[in-house]
């Protein structure tokens, strides 16, 4: 009887099935890093403008402490004022009352002897709600201090809504 | 029968489009994620806030010889500011002489590096006037800029 015999299989097309595992990996992983950017920096911030911002090119140690403007009511009228009242400070994506921050700012400097601290603070607040952020900064002994802007002309003597 | 015959099984669908759906999911998270930090930012490397005993710090660090303050009010809707003696000014922004940026030019040029600016905005001050005025600061290359806290008002 005679054996058939099968040619082994050849293969013409590379096998594609691994390279869509490691993409999804890649995919994942962009959505966590995206995900945890978003956290960090709150889109819901509208930072003031200056002309001599820099890019901040080295981001190691860097720790961003976002300060944003709440509205209140005022008068009879339903009118709606933004930042005059206390602003909430989030850290890390939480939420930091102003007489716990120079506590949490001790342990990040504790953490990271040269930790870079960001401010991104509404440009409608008014100076007596940023103060303390300030404070909190010197107590901590942190002396790297940046605020993050955008790169344009001073909006000046605007009137305020 | 004829011997040679070549047997082909195929094995499953076709991945190939798939890769390329997930190559553009995956060039559009890339892109997604260069995109959530827009912001550029205003560096200080000296302490943001005049000491005044405030830190705890032993670091020596020497006394600035010269300290100005550039005083911010506010008057009605505007925010204006005084430094150095002069005039007080609404104008934080433009280039002319009699603002405080062509002020903060000019005294620059006279005082050494070593001058302190000390900027003591009053409570109700804008923040983005606060950091017009610190923008200001830094075009005129002022190196030693803080901030004084409210209470000292």
């Amino acid at each position: 009887m005679g054996r058939r015999i099968v040619e082994p299989m050849h293969e013409e097309h590379v096998n594609v099935t691994p390279l869509i595992d490691v993409v999804m990996c890649l995919i994942i992983f962009f959505l966590l890093v995206g995900q945890m950017a978003k956290d960090e920096v709150n889109g819901e911030v509208t930072v003031p403008k200056s002309r001599t911002c820099v890019e901040m090119v080295d981001s190691a140690g860097r720790l961003i402490v976002n300060v944003i403007a709440k509205s209140n009511k005022v008068g009879d009228t339903g009118e709606t004022k933004v930042g005059t009242v206390p602003p909430d400070v989030i850290v890390r994506g939480k939420l930091v009352a102003l007489n716990l921050l120079t506590e949490n700012l001790r342990k990040e400097k504790h953490d990271n002897k040269d930790l870079r601290l960001v401010i991104r603070a509404d440009s409608c607040l008014s100076y007596e709600f940023i103060a303390p952020v300030l404070i909190s900064c010197a107590q901590a002994d942190i002396k790297s201090i940046n605020f993050a802007t955008e790169q344009g002309v001073p909006e000046g003597n605007v009137p305020v809504k | 029968m004829s011997h040679g015959m070549k047997k082909f099984a195929h094995t499953g669908p076709n991945m190939t489009p798939m890769v390329d759906v997930v190559m553009c999911i995956l060039i559009f998270f890339m892109l997604g994620s260069s995109f959530s930090i827009p912001d550029l930012y205003l560096s200080s490397n000296t302490p943001a806030v005049e000491k005044a005993g405030l830190s705890n710090s032993t670091a020596t660090e020497s006394t600035p010889a010269v300290r100005n303050y550039i005083q911010l009010k506010r008057l009605g809707d505007e925010t204006v500011a005084s430094a150095f003696g002069a005039a007080p000014t609404a104008d934080l922004v433009t280039d002319a002489p009699s603002s405080l940026v062509g002020l903060l030019r000019t005294k620059s040029g006279q005082l050494s590096k070593d001058v302190q600016i000390i900027i003591a905005p009053e409570p109700r001050v804008p923040y983005k006037d606060v950091i017009a005025v610190y923008d200001a600061c830094i075009g005129a290359h002022f190196e030693h800029v803080a901030f004084a806290p409210v209470a000292m008002h």
